[in-house]
């Protein structure tokens, strides 16, 4: 007999992933270069991860940072670890010549993903469907909590996040009330 | 370019229309439209169109002396358009100097009259084109300001000045705003006008849901009997039918392999099911996430089924190929031909109100056949977790 797992919700080596859903399994962040902060190569269980695709090209992504500065300057220090992670483009000095010129704007851990056919591409952004950015990423207990936009990410819902009661249906009437 | 705003607004009104149903089976009626403008316009075309119940309709004549008449008929009022020796092509350069005037027709006569061309004449005719020009006078200091602030901002974009630029642009959305403020208070005060009721359907349009039905029930029953009040009561009356515990109409159609598959053969199991043409804005989009609710429903006793409606200018087999490019890998069937222009023309079709305006749509019926969910936001990435909760 053979014993089909659900490729969707494996990312050992290797293996390529095929969907990346809400309620999957995540253990370990894609292969990029991190250019600012701290690396994140496994997930650490005990801390909530929020991860925000951006590109220098992508106006709506620049104009959300202030509010995912300000976000993770209020939570970092409490078991809360903010990625801006660079998507969909080649350029890679263009992305180092933005985060020095807005070193200011983003005090938070940055990453260069690369463009068509790098890991990121692979693993995170063909599975989860992204065809448009900017989208944030929720990621806690290696589960993949919650595929949004940045704008509904605020205190209440991070809050909700460290407190283990996290939902998507309460998260999105936190942002309606 | 000079925004002329109550244009702008009666647009989108003439643009909207569902036909959930037949407008052969409503009375029309007569019209007459006599013209005498300037002698000097001889021999030249003059152009009228106008929506028939939502269907558009031109019609043109030669003015001899500045004389011209239109005959035809008509149901509701309706928001028409007259251009005098119109060029072929409307352009950014040409637009100014158009002689063009828009105003209702209702049935009886319409007189339009005057030395010069269209644009400055007067125009008489029944009830509607009454309010239209009442509506006119009320709009009249925004559309002054909105001319003049124009005129600044193109004054401000030539010397460079930003700020005055951006400060000029504020003031203009605040006067559009006014504009907003002067519609809702006319409908207030006109509920026995059909001009009410068309402003209103435009400020509302796509999202006419049955919470407006309060709303909609202060306009007088004869307004509300008009061809267009009659077709928004259809809608409230077809939410109602598709609303969370109502059941789920029957269908019927074919799959891949020809064969036909009942809705009600399916009993005993959830079903997910989606209407949808291919190709729409951001398909790959909604091609993926129906894939994300298919994941999140295998657990739960639920059948996906994908139901396709297809364009005039496609084959057939394009369907398969939309198939096997979406990874549609579930319960396919077509109701090919069942919407068109026209509207809703299958009884599937009719039964879920389904036109290339609602496309694609989608419910959640439950194992009784009784529907858990509808009127599904079918581009939100959780949708297939709330579906998932609503399972049992």
């Amino acid at each position: 007999m053979i014993t089909v797992t659900a490729i969707g919700s494996i990312s050992a080596q290797g293996l390529t992933r095929e969907y990346l859903d809400v309620g999957d399994t995540i253990n370990v962040y894609p292969k990029v270069e991190w250019i600012k902060g701290n690396p994140t190569v496994k997930f650490d269980t005990s801390k909530v991860y929020i991860v925000d695709l951006w590109a220098t090209w992508c106006k709506p992504c620049i104009a959300a940072m202030p509010h995912f500065n300000a976000m993770a300057s209020k939570f970092k220090n409490r078991g809360v670890v903010f990625i801006a992670q660079d998507v969909m483009e080649d350029d890679r000095q263009k992305v180092l010549d933005f985060l020095k010129a807005n070193d200011k704007m983003m005090g938070f851990d940055v990453a260069y993903g690369g463009g068509k056919g790098s890991d990121f591409e692979r693993e995170w952004i063909k599975p989860a469907g992204v065809s448009a950015i900017p989208q944030t990423f929720v990621i806690k207990g290696n589960k993949l909590l919650w595929q949004t936009s940045p704008d509904m990410i605020n205190e209440a819902v991070i809050e909700m996040l460290i407190k283990g009661d996290f939902s998507i249906e309460k998260a999105k009437k936190s942002i309606t009330n | 370019m000079i925004m002329n705003i109550l244009k702008i607004n009666m647009r989108l009104a003439i643009t909207f229309s569902l036909l959930l149903f037949s407008v052969a089976s409503f009375s029309q009626n007569k019209f007459t439209i006599k013209g005498q403008l300037s002698p000097e316009i001889n021999g030249k075309k003059v152009l009228l169109s106008y929506k028939n119940n939502g269907v558009s309709v031109e019609d043109s004549t030669k003015a001899e002396m500045g004389k011209f008449t239109f005959k035809g008929l008509i149901g509701d009022p309706a928001y028409a358009r007259i251009s005098v020796d119109p060029p072929a092509m409307t352009t950014m350069q040409n637009v100014k100097s158009i002689d063009v005037r828009d105003f209702f027709i209702d049935a009886g006569e319409i007189l339009i009259t005057g030395s010069a061309g269209a644009k400055t004449a007067v125009i008489k005719g029944g009830k509607t084109q009454a309010d239209y020009q009442r509506r006119f006078e009320l709009y009249k200091p925004v559309q002054a300001r909105v001319d003049s602030l124009n005129t600044m901002i193109a004054g401000y974009k030539e010397k460079g000045d930003n700020k005055a630029m951006d400060a000029a642009r504020l003031e203009m959305n605040a006067e559009f705003a006014k504009t907003g403020k002067i519609d809702s208070n006319f409908i207030k005060d006109n509920p026995n006008s059909f001009l009410s009721l068309d402003i209103w359907r435009s400020k509302h349009r796509g999202t006419l849901r049955s919470n407006f039905e309060p709303e909609f029930k202060r306009f007088s029953p004869e307004v509300r009997n008009t061809f267009a009040g009659r077709e928004i009561q259809a809608k409230f009356d077809l939410a109602k039918k598709l609303a969370p515990g109502q059941p789920a109409p029957e269908f019927k159609l074919k799959d891949t392999a020809g064969k036909e598959i009942s809705l009600s053969s399916l009993r005993g199991k959830n079903v997910f099911v989606c209407f949808y043409t291919p190709d729409f804005m951001n398909y790959d989009a909604f091609a993926f996430n129906l894939g994300r609710i298919n994941r999140a429903l295998k657990d739960k006793n639920t059948v996906m089924v994908t139901v396709y409606y297809s364009y005039d200018d496609r084959p057939d087999s394009y369907w398969m190929e939309t198939i096997k490019r979406s990874n549609f890998n579930w319960m396919n069937l077509n109701d090919i031909g069942g919407v068109n222009n026209a509207g809703s023309v299958s009884p599937t079709a009719k039964a879920y109100g389904l036109t290339y305006y609602t496309l694609p749509s989608a419910l959640l019926i439950g194992e009784d056949g009784k529907i858990l969910a509808s009127q599904l936001k079918l581009n939100d990435t959780g949708l297939g977790q709330e579906l998932a909760q609503l399972i049992k």
